[in-house]
């Protein structure tokens, strides 16, 4: 803490002074008296001060969130004696609550609270503002007790975000003194995007023999109708088709599609060619990512991620609400770096991309070396489907385009309807996804897009 | 300072803590009525110097200018020695009252610009807490005042004696408040920050 006085001080011994000269020397005790109040503030207000060692400990309430929710950050401050203001300063992951008006002295706070008196004090009460990014808390600190303010911060943006530093400034009594100094906040919060409501899923080409939700091409136990044959021994009396059999001599048992799962790997681009835009394209992606990831997880499919960007990094498949926990966790470090190496896709372990899953590949296609791997994994053998995630082109909406500047971007678009073609003559589905679109007709027109595709030739058509 | 880029970029406006504005204006006008009105000596003069001091004591507040509002005090001041007149008896009390009110007048005026500035009102913990301390200066300078006014009745003259003790006095105290505030001072930024506890430190960005 670091001390510094304010206008007071000085203020107090210039009167001070003036007064007690000109009383002296020009035998004027008036002067001395309307200096007065001035001296006493310098004797009282100095006799008091002494050095403020304040410590605290910060927490949060909560560290992970929903982007949009708020939470509380509480500094627990102790070895303040004064008029204390503390001002939050977060990181731009968070924006401060906005709540104009000052707290009255009657009503209950929630922002300060003294630990000795923690309902009834009416110094325990603070004054508060949020203006931009910080806000402000204002109260008054007791010797020998601790107060702990508390400031609302709303998350604005997903990722994983430091809280920032909480400045202080400790007023002395009498206001001659001011000490300032600051605390950081160690704590990180994880913000999750929210969650997306998919009505539908991809049914995938290629299932496991464990039950899910998918429905499998074969027969077997099931609930879905798939045909009907002959009555043979061992059959079940249970799956005798009456009907049919009513309609024949013999008896006719039917057949079902059984309902299976299936390991779903989610493919995501981090080249640097994505864009910087990390809230534009990458962002897009990832809230997709997270929100594939949670539906697929919800119907006992296992889910793994695979980076391949700057940095290939990659989440085994896994089920359950810890497998998304860490799908979440790994999604929301994910960031852009800059490479020029080539990724080949195929070398990641088996075990992170297991033989025949289904791929879902979130990326705008724009770098060749992500394109060209997913043409590898089709030929691989898995099944893989592609959402698109193009960058936006805001900036150059409207009149402002030049003529050279249409040109580049018809050309730009038609290079990337090429890729889309070249993709779907490989058996890769792509389905395009803007920014502010629900992603369900992204996935009914992928559904739409794969029902005329086949499976690649000596994969099978699953268990 | 860490709080200073807030101090410094917020934007006052009357519309937040304006009771405090008003009191410390009311305050301020107050004081240069009883220049006016209870001077012994009146002339244009005075008058012109004490306007001259409220003036610049509003427009401090209302700009939010701290140093301006204080710079007020010179102006109220000057005026306040000049419509007094020792000879009479009433200037010990007059002057007494003027220097409390524009003590009040000042802090009120502080309050409000502080207030504006970080935020809230005047209706908070911390302005009540800072009205009862102006309020407990205010008291003991009248009791001080008083009785140094008594003492110095029942004295026969102002000796030369008496003279050099209200100057040691005075230096005495200005050296025992220097060498007080030179005790409480960071000894070094290594301890301050050792006797912060753990998680406080020094703000990066302070040049």
């Amino acid at each position: 803490m670091k001390r510094q006085s304010t206008i007071r001080l000085p203020v107090a011994v210039m009167i001070t002074v003036i007064g007690a000269l000109s009383a002296i020397l020009w035998g004027r005790p008036d002067a001395a008296l309307l200096a007065i109040p001035w001296a006493v503030l310098l004797v009282v207000g100095l006799s008091g001060s002494k050095s403020q060692p304040v410590s605290g400990t910060i927490t949060s309430d909560s560290n992970r969130v929903v982007s949009g929710e708020a939470i509380s950050v509480s500094a627990k401050l102790t070895g303040a004696s004064g008029w204390l203001l503390a001002i939050c300063r977060p990181t731009s992951g968070f924006s401060t609550s906005r709540s104009d008006g000052a707290v009255e002295p009657d009503d209950e706070d929630p922002q300060v609270k003294s630990d000795s008196e923690p309902d009834s004090a009416p110094e325990s009460e603070s004054d508060s503002d949020q203006r931009g990014d910080v806000t402000a808390v204002a109260a008054v600190a007791k010797p020998g007790r601790s107060t702990e303010v508390t400031f609302t911060l709303n998350t604005s943006a997903w990722g994983n975000h430091d809280v920032g530093r909480i400045d202080l400034e400790v007023t002395e009594p009498f206001g001659l003194l001011r000490w300032s100094g600051s605390l950081h906040v160690s704590n990180e919060v994880r913000v999750h995007p929210r969650p997306i409501d998919l009505q539908r899923l991809l049914a995938p080409w290629h299932v496991r023999r464990l039950s899910g939700a998918h429905r499998s091409r074969s027969v077997g136990q099931g609930i879905e109708y798939a045909d009907i044959r002959q009555f043979a021994a061992g059959d079940s009396l249970r799956d005798i088709n009456w009907r049919a059999s009513a309609r024949s001599d013999e008896l006719w048992v039917s057949q079902r599609h059984p309902e299976r799962s299936t390991d779903v790997v989610l493919l995501l681009d981090t080249f640097v060619e994505s864009g910087h835009d990390i809230d534009a394209v990458l962002g897009l992606a990832i809230e997709a990512a997270i929100g594939l990831a949670e539906s697929h997880l919800s119907v006992s499919d296992r889910v793994g991620l695979i980076e391949i960007g700057g940095i290939m990094r990659w989440v085994t498949p896994g089920a359950g609400r810890h497998q998304l926990q860490r799908l979440v966790d790994a999604l929301l470090a994910t960031t852009l770096y800059e490479n020029a190496s080539d990724r080949h896709i195929l070398s990641i372990p088996p075990r992170a991309l297991p033989p025949r899953s289904f791929v879902v590949a979130l990326s705008p296609l724009l770098d060749p070396r992500f394109v060209e791997g997913l043409s590898v994994l089709r030929a691989a053998g898995h099944d893989v489907s592609v959402i698109d995630c193009p960058p936006t082109l805001d900036s150059f909406e409207g009149d402002s385009w030049s003529e050279s500047a249409r040109v580049a971007y018809r050309l730009w678009s038609i290079e990337r309807t090429i890729t889309r073609d070249q993709l779907a003559e490989r058996g890769i589905a792509v389905g395009r996804w803007q920014p502010g679109d629900h992603i369900d007709p992204v996935l009914a027109e992928l559904a739409a897009q794969r029902n005329g595709m086949r499976p690649a030739v000596g994969t099978g058509t699953g268990s | 300072m860490n709080t200073r880029s807030l101090r410094e970029r917020s934007s006052i406006s009357l519309r937040r803590g304006w009771p405090g504005a008003v009191l410390a204006i009311a305050l301020a006008c107050g004081t240069a009525a009883m220049i006016g009105f209870a001077s012994t000596v009146s002339t244009v003069t005075i008058a012109r110097v004490v306007i001259t001091g409220v003036v610049v004591f509003v427009a401090g507040v209302v700009v939010g200018s701290e140093r301006l509002a204080a710079l007020a005090s010179i102006p109220m001041l000057v005026g306040a020695l000049l419509g007094s007149d020792i000879d009479l008896g009433l200037v010990w009390g007059r002057s007494l009252i003027i220097g409390c009110l524009w003590y009040a007048a000042l802090e009120a005026g502080w309050g409000s610009i502080e207030h504006r500035r970080i935020g809230g009102s005047s209706g908070g913990a911390v302005a009540r807490r800072r009205s009862q301390e102006v309020a407990q200066i205010v008291v003991i300078a009248i009791v001080v005042g008083v009785a140094g006014v008594a003492l110095t009745s029942v004295a026969p003259t102002r000796t030369l004696l008496v003279r050099g003790s209200v100057i040691a006095t005075v230096l005495l105290g200005m050296a025992i408040a220097l060498r007080h505030l030179r005790a409480t001072a960071p000894a070094s930024e290594s301890e301050a920050e050792s006797e912060s506890g753990e998680q406080l430190d020094r703000d990066p960005t302070r040049s």
